[in-house]
């Protein structure tokens, strides 16, 4: 009993305290000139940018998935919306190596334990440049929520 | 004495001896350590490799915890089978408190290290915390402070893993050691004790040195080619998953639930008999057995993830490859393309002369600056550790009578 009320307070910290609710950052990260990406073929990208959690300001590295053809782009995160591990590019379109879900290029499940769909980034293009709305969701749940 | 109670003796000595070692050793590194995602890697590589007594504190603390999971689950195991859990049930209970803190010690220890393993062991682990039913996800939230890796997370787990828990077990051991007062005394006093124990701590120390606590490279978030595992006492479970993927709260929710529940429960199970409870222990160490084994079958063909020197070994030579190639040449005579078109002063990495005339010093100072009008400088793009292990690669390359 005492030792609950005595903790309570730093238990109430550590439950509020929280990254990634209320960031202010501008999400929108320059991805290249959208003339430089080839037609129809799926290109691994880097995004490197920087993001500021409470205190501190880090460097953040992310790896996407970006094809580009006639009509529009498709950039998916390379995270795996199971388990978070990062996923790989394979010939009937991407696969995780941590619990062997595979994904069809839609990014549709087409086997293994993943709960939704490959998780598809925002995008936009400003003067020929590509801007990818880079943004992490909570891995294991059906519904994409953001959390960072 | 029963062989039976001759293993709780020592099993239960050895838990203690490891249990002090690992308080002590994590007491002297959290002297130099620093829990902050910037920091954390560099302290630890300081201790590992620069610091006088690092190397052993890291290996002390690596080891006497694998050996206090080992100890201490034998020990349990002999006083279940012995009938000592329903005679001393509150012993009993203490125990096993005392024995989830620290795998929840083990836990939380895991990740400050900040390197590949540490990095990637732990994200999965959340991950499988995120699937436990109702309460894991706002647990796991709650221990990274946040639904990714963030600045508080290393603080958190560094507070749990050295403060929270370790006072708690500090706190069970206090405990238990009111009911068992007469005994410690008992063995303190006994001078023949004392000494076969310091012996054996120091043999342990020397053992320990030449060994090293697994680090690797710096963690990675976007290293698409690596292979987090379990430490070996969780690779069962880890195993176990692989077959309940299509409901992960099985392997997060249901059985540890299940095994905790028994655990808790064993004083006032119906009292089998000796046979029967040994039965019970032997099944499950063949459960565990062919568990890991599988876990360790289906990884043979997984490439090894490199400690931190054969990573930086093999960064050295991409790094020689991408960047001095062009001049210095592939056999490091200095006869590249580069060189040879613009007739550039490039020295001869096979020269003797090379070696007399220069120092690790001058060489860092050169590839950190540049040297002359053709040598130019990578002190922003290569970091201290790449130069030095740049510099070992050449001298092992080319260096002539080159000796480790």
């Amino acid at each position: 009993m005492i030792v609950s009320f005595i903790s309570a307070p730093a238990i109430y910290f550590w439950r509020t305290d929280r990254s990634g609710v209320n960031e202010i950052d501008d999400r929108w990260i320059d991805a290249g000139r959208v003339e430089d990406l080839p037609i129809d073929q799926w290109r691994k990208e880097m995004l490197l940018f920087q993001r500021q959690d409470r205190w501190a300001s880090f460097e953040r590295k992310e790896l996407i998935y970006i094809n580009r053809n006639d009509q529009d782009i498709t950039v998916f995160s390379a995270i795996c919306p199971h388990a978070a591990c990062l996923i790989r590019k394979n010939d009937e379109g991407f696969g995780c190596p941590c619990h062997k879900s595979n994904f069809a290029n839609d990014g549709l499940v087409l086997s293994g334990p993943s709960p939704r769909s490959l998780d598809r980034l925002d995008t936009k293009v400003q003067d020929g440049r590509l801007y990818v709305k880079y943004e992490k969701f909570r891995s294991g749940t059906n519904a994409k929520e953001v959390i960072g | 004495m029963g062989p039976l109670r001759w293993i709780i003796t020592v099993s239960a000595v050895t838990s203690l001896v490891f249990l002090g070692l690992v308080i002590l050793s994590g007491w002297g590194m959290a002297g130099s350590y620093v829990p902050s995602l910037t920091d954390a890697f560099p302290s630890t590589l300081y201790m590992e490799k620069y610091s006088s007594g690092g190397h052993l504190l890291r290996s002390i603390h690596y080891y006497s915890s694998s050996g206090l999971v080992f100890s201490g689950f034998v020990f349990l195991c002999c006083f279940y089978i012995s009938g000592f859990a329903a005679k001393y049930h509150k012993s009993w209970i203490l125990g096993v408190v005392l024995y989830l803190l620290i795998i929840g010690s083990a836990f939380t220890g895991y990740v400050l290290p900040m390197d590949q393993n540490a990095y990637w062991g732990t994200k999965v682990r959340l991950g499988i915390m995120d699937t436990v039913p109702l309460v894991g996800t706002a647990i796991a939230d709650f221990l990274r402070g946040g639904a990714t890796f963030n600045s508080s997370t290393l603080p958190r787990f560094f507070t749990l893993h050295g403060s929270v828990f370790a006072t708690a077990i500090c706190l069970c051991l206090f405990i238990l050691s009111q009911s068992r007062k007469s005994v410690f005394i008992q063995y303190l006093s006994d001078q023949r004790f004392n000494v076969t124990l310091l012996v054996s701590i120091i043999l342990f120390f020397v053992l320990i040195n030449s060994f090293s606590a697994r680090l690797e490279l710096p963690a990675d978030p976007a290293d698409i080619d690596y292979n987090p595992r379990p430490e070996w006492y969780f690779l069962w479970l880890f195993q176990f998953g692989k077959y309940v993927e299509w409901a992960p709260w099985i392997q997060s929710g249901v059985l540890p639930l299940l095994g905790v529940g028994f655990l808790f429960a064993v004083p006032w199970l119906r009292n089998h008999g000796q046979k029967r409870r040994s039965a019970i222990v032997v099944s499950w160490c063949l459960v565990w057995l062919v568990l890991t084994g599988l876990a360790i079958i289906d990884d043979q063909d997984l490439h090894q993830n490199p400690n931190y020197s054969e990573g930086m070994a093999f960064g050295a030579e991409k790094n020689f490859n991408r960047l001095c190639i062009d001049c210095h040449g592939p056999g490091g005579l200095g006869d590249g393309p580069e060189a040879q078109a613009f007739d550039l002063q490039t020295p001869n990495f096979t020269a003797r002369e090379f070696w007399n005339n220069t120092d690790e010093q001058q060489m860092i100072i050169a590839i950190k600056d540049g040297k002359g009008n053709d040598m130019p400088d990578f002190g922003e793009s290569l970091t201290y550790e790449q130069i030095l292990a740049l510099i070992y690669h050449i001298e092992k390359s080319f260096k002539p009578n080159y000796q480790e």
